[in-house]
């Protein structure tokens, strides 16, 4: 398995129960990559993504002495702060931009600058078929690859089974391979769905 | 492939792959199995953080607080708090908002200070000292209480103080990923009385309740006993009155619905408690009543406008944030504005010349606006002191972000906004909404900046010039707060003539930056300052460290400045610049480049910032024939109108805009906007009508529809055919029956 551990300055920082400016950019530097990208995958939207992803720094700075590591490691607790900002603003009306749903039907898109068009078809791509999963898949996969929690991490923050969790990445990755390969084979996803019950996939 | 043994393997498989290390190989696997390790591997790979702008500029704000909060124990960080608003003026085409979305603290050094006397409306209504530990632990549910029948409501996310240790709290976080409410709906009639009963006495500081008309078969996501979980979906979100058992008042149509109350208590945290009611009756009032499903006609309870014959409202539900806010809010209100409406604003008198002017009242309110001169060339700049005054017994809460009260507009010919130019830090860094309370007799007042579009804009030869403001009343059950039914007061319009600049309309701008400070000289051709004020922006970035804002107004010419202390003091690139405006003048833009080892990091905004790419075509049967959407017509027309061109114009990968303009008798013109929008974005596909504050549901062909008037324009929305279209044309050339005759003739 694969383990994700906190810097060791913020581990030695943590067990005189304080820490102080220089951890936290350690923290900002080591995170904020994952952050933004598990941000970025749920919001799909680059502003709104920025904006999240400073609100979770600030969020994190502001509980930041808060957070006691005999409680549980410090990653989930992180993410389940990131989680949770990207929840409340699916709630929030006036955040128009956050709409999954809108790379599952393009119009005819208009013109763009030519150098972003193929970086963006390929992103748009993993997007739109991201899109399709249901909306538990979609939060398991953004905390599995995108935030990189270990199924058991995500078990606890979702109350869900760790096998289960196992199984529901399983299917959306088998729904995600389907999805991009349609375009090429015309394979369906009804038809992966009555694969799947006939033990096939 | 047998599921049951490869998802174990999976997992193992996939490890590697997250880590981005070498791909395994699986042996025996079968090719789907493979694809799926592609797929896994494919999403370890997807980075988008090259799509940020804030890395380097949230850093060094975070550093600089970290030091003062870890250090000291002192300040805190405030870059949220400028965020929220620049993404809500991402529709304004500001293509570097994600520069901008880091700048807020430094910004906040530069502009001047929030006006005096000032004070947040929503504020905490603070009660008796009330010792709130024996609330900390799990949070408890509040009950509701409907005309005598009561409901306990289901906990959904939470972060709660779990135990205070000394001076720190432990708060405990918990998310629900869908809404929780009680299996059980409660059976009510509408309309009827609310309560809200609450284990806590304190008054909590924040207090809403999002209100979704849910169905069963397509919004439930889960059922475990006796708790539903609903999908999250759009509501409408209504401020409750922030008391600890408040009352409000509900009016709904028959169906089911979600009341997720959204409370926060300072020292506790914060709780969404989710409530499902049934409305089984919904009796006829016969008084107008807010209604999440029953739009308000606004002119009904505020009246605008006089009533116009043959124009009938529909039911429908609307959507849009303005558009429906009223819908949400509470009997008393509307209650309170049949008995005693906000009366019509009165007809602005207005005075060309130099100098030129403009009051208008509405009410107890009047807004004055003063211009030096109506006017300009090409590309200058202007400045227009505006006034505000109450002259009621109430105090009213005027929109604005604590240093603005009042917006400035010039429309051209069609009704268009010219594309913002230059670049303004203080226009695109808006604050957070701040309501500023205006009691009797007080005053407020601005200097409120606007600009005449450069030559390379091709400007019309006259603009009108309009000032508007946004008010509310104080609500009936907690008149410390806004009832945040917005209502708007506008003045003009005021022409304003433009002729071409000559070479005696230019300034000469002299801009030296350093590392630690500026220094600006601006002079007229005649080497002496300009006559009158002298204003503008200035900013630098280097190094992952931007700022930017306005001079202070000065009458001779000269500046001089100092960037934050150590903010450019690396070795890194730096990018100097902005823009002087002074009167007679065509605006100036400056800048400078200073070399360094690395390049700066975060660019300097375009000052030219270019409007949204678009495409003019002048017939209907060229722009057909380049465009793949299939236009609509209008069978009808007025009399004497002829097109006059077709204008496409793209806002992105998701939707495009496309406007055909009819020339009128007496310089009129009509236009119709078809906005081609992803049929998945519910708010996309409307125009500006459905978004105001003031809109009026209307009925198009038995098609939801909105109407608004504003700034002397009329403009009519409503979706057809899976698109969006709007209908404009100025106030003068015909009347809202006249612009739904046409609506109703497109095909």
């Amino acid at each position: 398995m694969v383990e994700y551990t906190m810097p060791a300055k913020f581990a030695r920082d943590q067990e005189r129960a304080a820490g102080d400016a220089g951890t936290f950019i350690v923290l900002y530097d080591t995170y904020f990559k994952r952050i933004y990208n598990y941000i970025r995958y749920r919001v799909n939207d680059p502003h709104t993504a920025d904006d999240l992803t400073a609100h979770v720094f600030e969020t994190l700075l502001t509980h930041f002495e808060q957070y006691d590591p005999e409680r549980g490691p410090f990653e989930p607790w992180l993410f389940a702060i990131a989680r949770n900002t990207v929840n409340q603003q699916f709630r929030r009306k006036r955040f128009p931009g956050i709409q999954w749903e809108i790379f599952t039907n393009h119009p005819a898109p208009g013109p763009q600058p030519e150098e972003n068009v193929i970086e963006r078809e390929t992103k748009d791509e993993l997007l739109a078929a991201l899109a399709k999963l249901d909306e538990r898949a979609r939060d398991l996969v953004g905390l599995k690859f995108f935030a990189r929690l270990t199924n058991r991490q995500i078990a606890d923050m979702t109350r869900l089974d760790e096998s289960h969790v196992g199984v529901i990445l399983f299917r959306a990755i088998a729904r995600l391979r389907c999805s991009l390969a349609e375009a090429g084979t015309g394979r369906s996803e009804d038809r992966l769905d009555e694969e799947m019950k006939n033990g096939r996939a | 492939m047998d599921e049951r043994k490869w998802v174990d393997r999976f997992q193992n498989d996939i490890d590697p792959l997250r880590a981005q290390e070498q791909q395994p190989e699986p042996e025996e696997a079968p090719e789907e199995y493979r694809q799926m390790l592609e797929v896994a591997s494919r999403l370890s790979r997807a980075d988008y953080s090259q799509d940020s702008r804030i890395y380097a500029s949230a850093r060094a704000k975070l550093k600089d607080q970290a030091e003062h909060r870890l250090g000291r124990r002192a300040g805190r960080f405030s870059l949220r708090h400028s965020l929220p608003m620049a993404v809500r003026y991402a529709g304004m085409g500001i293509c570097l908002l994600g520069f901008i979305l880091g700048m807020g603290w430094v910004i906040e050094r530069f502009v001047p200070g929030v006006i005096p006397g000032k004070q947040p409306s929503q504020q905490v209504t603070s009660g008796p000292a009330i010792v709130l530990e024996q609330y900390m632990g799990d949070p408890k549910p509040i009950i509701i209480d409907i005309g005598g029948q009561q409901q306990t409501a289901a906990i959904g996310s939470y972060c709660w103080a779990k135990e205070r240790n000394g001076t720190q709290t432990t708060q405990v976080c918990a998310d629900s990923f869908s809404y929780p409410t009680p299996a059980d709906p409660l059976v009510i009639s509408s309309p009827v009385s609310a309560r809200l009963l609450s284990p806590i006495p304190a008054t909590p500081e924040r207090l809403t309740m999002i209100l979704s008309r849910v169905d069963e078969q397509t919004d439930l996501a889960d059922r475990k006993g006796t708790t539903l979980y609903w999908k999250f979906k759009p509501g409408e979100l209504v401020y409750l009155p922030l008391q600890p058992e408040p009352h409000f008042e509900l009016a709904l149509e028959t169906g089911l619905y979600n009341l997720i109350i959204q409370a926060s208590w300072k020292e506790l945290g914060n709780v969404d408690y989710g409530f499902l009611v049934r409305v089984d009756r919904s009796l006829p009032t016969g008084t107008p009543i807010y209604a999440p499903t029953a739009p308000m006609p606004t002119s009904a309870v505020y009246p605008t406008e006089a009533p116009i014959a043959g124009v009938t409202s529909t039911p429908a539900e609307p959507e849009g944030f303005y558009a429906t806010q009223q819908a949400a809010r509470q009997t008393q209100i509307a209650a309170r504005a049949t008995a005693s409406p906000f009366p019509t604003a009165l007809p602005a008198n207005l005075q060309p010349g130099s100098p030129a002017s403009g009051v208008t009242k509405r009410g107890p309110l009047s807004l004055e606006v003063r211009l030096a001169k109506d006017e300009f060339v090409a590309g200058e700049g202007g400045l227009a002191e505006v006034t505000l005054h109450n002259d009621g017994p109430e105090p009213l809460f005027i929109d604005g972000d604590g240093a603005h009260f009042a917006w400035a507009t010039l429309l051209d010919h069609a009704g268009h906004s010219p594309t913002p130019w230059p670049f303004s830090w203080t226009r695109n860094m808006l604050g957070m909404p701040y309501l500023l309370k205006l009691e009797p007799g007080q005053t407020l007042t601005e200097t409120v900046q606007f600009q005449i579009p450069p030559a390379e804009q091709k400007p019309d030869s006259s603009y009108d010039f309009w000032v508007e403001t946004r008010f509310s009343r104080p609500d009936p059950l907690q008149p410390e707060g806004a009832d945040n039914v917005w209502l708007r007061l506008e003045c003009g319009p005021i022409q304003l003539k433009v002729t071409p600049s000559g070479d005696s309309n230019q300034l000469s701008v002299s801009w030296t930056a350093g590392r630690s400070g500026w220094n600006l000289t601006v002079s007229g051709q005649d080497g002496r300052a300009p006559v009158g004020p002298v204003w503008g922006e200035v900013g630098a970035t280097s190094g992952g460290a931007t700022t930017g804002g306005p001079l202070r107004l000065n009458e001779n010419g000269a500046y001089a400045g100092s960037w934050s202390e150590g903010l450019f003091m690396g070795d890194a690139e730096m990018l100097t610049g902005g823009w002087i405006a002074a009167q007679g003048y065509v605006t100036q833009l400056f800048s400078q480049t200073i070399a360094g080892k690395e390049v700066a990091g975060i660019p300097l905004p375009d000052m030219s910032q270019p409007g949204l790419p678009q495409k003019s075509f002048p017939s209907l049967e060229q722009a057909q024939a380049n465009t793949a959407i299939s236009i609509h017509l209008l069978t009808r027309l007025p009399d004497g109108a002829s097109a006059s061109g077709v204008v496409v114009e793209w806002s992105g990968t998701d939707q495009m805009n496309l406007s055909q303009g009819f020339q009128l008798p007496g310089s009129k013109w009509l236009e119709l906007t078809q906005m081609v929008y992803s049929q998945a974005d519910q708010y996309g596909g409307w125009g500006q009508a459905h978004y105001d504050m003031e809109a009026q549901a209307v009925s198009v062909n038995g098609l939801e529809g909105y109407f608004v008037q504003h700034a002397g324009w009329l403009r009519l929305d409503w979706k057809a055919d899976g698109m969006g279209f709007e209908l404009s044309a100025p106030a003068q050339s015909m009347s809202l029956a006249d612009m739904i005759q046409l609506a109703a003739g497109l095909k």
